[in-house]
């Protein structure tokens, strides 16, 4: 990404560096600056700060973790975008399987990494014909009730059935996640430039199309759409799912938008963003309102999506992304299997030795080697 | 080449909104918390025991109930009354963060109703209560 400079492009960051006082490099250096203060430099700091006698403990140790989820999220945020996983089908799983945190803390935590990334990309895409507002719109309605639904079902399971509740949740999360890992091996059915040959009725009615100049082209890509009842319906349990879970919905949003509606590719991935990040503003509240979202424990998540949506949309990559896919995919299949024996023995059915989940995870990795040569 | 398209002003509208409103909650999230720790006695909840209790796993009741020396949670929208505490702060930022898409979904509805896309606009305000309910509501 480079504007040019007499005959030679500038790479993105000679630009930002030549162009600081003008928006977005602005705004970007500020929050940049921001955070390498509050968690790196504070960190430091800290460690002279005297906490209070009736503390439980020292500044730097709360420090450290507010540096630690800070980080923990930027890694994510960025890994999540650039693999095209997200960031809320990684964190939900994980901590949900290797952490002892209460799984509704869990999930609002969930909502926040998967929301602020696709937020803080809008600005950009929108001016783009890419970010077809109407369309986001029109999926948005299943979406924010589908996962307004969710998050009230998952504060409802979690007060009634306790921690009989809980266990029944992982295996079922295990259960989806390690479907997502054979859908993501398989790759998926996608198509750059689907062929709609005629728009329905319902389609046609709410004008959704918006062309757009695609570069690599060099021409306007002008594109019909269809089945948009099909796809409300798909993208409501999408939203139900989502919701209940903490998780994003991009990895369903897109391929449901391209395969279902016959997105283009781009366009599908710029309007997933879009719709998810502002339907899951009606999700995320439930959470909100029953006190999940511990501010001091938040606020670094919510930080690190922010800076690591804004870094890695300008970051150009020398390592082949997929490449990084293949090692995700294998720790979410580690990840099923731990949320499914924590689920079993959360349920008091059984506990698996330690030589088996070890042998899971000999198998997990030969499936990554498997996938790199294939890959090759 | 082709000349591009015009981009519609609903969308850079919509995608300038909700970018500015994270941007400036993010920072009020980044600095709340520092502020919480600086001075301490100017908080709603205790800061340092925060992660303590989340790590050990437990419930958001509890959380709340230690935090704030058995009291219950206040609310989502405590910050209104307790600014400028630190934890205020860190809450107003949040807040901020989870609600941008009610003035983006509510604001481009008022250009789709000046622009006389009645479908769109009708669209645009019922994503804009469902967020107000969530909200405030149900």
């Amino acid at each position: 990404m480079g504007k040019t400079h007499g005959t030679v492009a500038l790479p993105w960051w000679k630009e930002a560096i030549k162009n600081w006082y003008k928006f977005p490099w602005i705004e970007t250096f500020i929050t940049c600056l921001i955070a390498l203060c509050v968690y790196i430099g504070w960190l430091f700091i800290s460690w002279t700060v005297k906490a209070p006698p009736e503390a439980t403990h020292s500044v730097s140790y709360v420090s450290a973790w507010i540096s630690g989820f800070f980080f923990i999220s930027l890694g994510i945020g960025f890994l999540g975008t650039l693999c095209g996983i997200g960031g809320g089908v990684l964190w939900s799983p994980i901590a949900m399987a290797f952490t002892p945190m209460n799984s509704v803390v869990i999930r609002a935590c969930g909502l926040i990494i998967a929301m602020f990334n696709a937020l803080v990309a809008t600005g950009p895409l929108a001016k783009t014909g890419l970010c077809n507002i109407r369309l986001g719109l029109f999926f948005m309605i299943p979406i924010a009730l589908g996962a307004f639904l969710g998050a009230k079902s998952a504060i409802y399971v979690a007060k009634v059935f306790g921690v009989a509740g809980e266990g029944v949740i992982r295996i079922i999360l295990a259960l989806i996640i390690f479907a997502l890992c054979f859908y993501f091996i398989t790759g998926g059915k996608k198509i750059e430039y689907p062929e709609v040959k005629k728009e329905d009725r319902f389609t046609a009615f709410f004008k959704l199309s918006l062309p757009y100049y695609e570069p690599s082209l060099g021409k306007v890509v002008d594109y019909k759409l269809h089945r948009g009842l099909w796809l409300w319906i798909a993208i409501f349990f999408v939203g139900l799912i989502g919701g209940f879970f903490g998780m994003g919905g991009g990895w369903a949003v897109v391929p449901a938008l391209n395969v279902i509606m016959g997105c283009p590719l781009k366009v599908a991935a710029a309007v997933s963003m879009t719709g998810l990040g502002m339907g899951s503003c009606a999700s995320v509240w439930p959470y909100f309102r029953a006190g999940a979202m511990i501010p001091i424990v938040v606020a670094p998540l919510f930080a690190g999506q922010v800076v690591g949506g804004i870094i890695g949309s300008y970051v150009l990559i020398g390592i082949r992304a997929v490449f990084v896919r293949y090692i995700l995919i294998g720790t979410l299949l580690f990840t099923s299997f731990g949320l499914f024996t924590k689920g079993t023995q959360l349920l008091g059915w059984f506990t698996l030795p330690t030589w088996v989940r070890l042998g899971w995870a000999l198998v997990c990795v030969g499936v990554v080697i498997w996938l790199f040569k294939k890959g090759k | 080449m082709e000349q591009k398209p015009k981009i519609p002003v609903e969308n850079i509208i919509c995608g300038q909104i909700l970018y500015w409103i994270c941007i400036i909650g993010s920072w009020l999230a980044m600095i709340g918390p520092i502020i919480s720790l600086l001075f301490p006695e100017n908080n709603l909840s205790s800061p340092y025991q925060a992660f303590d209790l989340v790590w050990g796993g437990k419930k958001p009741a509890e959380i709340w109930n230690v935090l704030l020396s058995g009291k219950n949670f206040p609310g989502p929208h405590f910050w209104i009354h307790h600014l400028p505490k630190g934890d205020a702060i860190t809450q107003l930022g949040l807040w901020l963060g989870c609600s941008c898409a009610l003035p983006a979904t509510f604001t481009i509805g008022i250009i789709y109703l000046f622009k006389k896309d009645f479908v769109f606009f009708i669209i645009s305000m019922g994503v804009a209560f469902m967020i107000f309910y969530a909200m405030f509501g149900g």
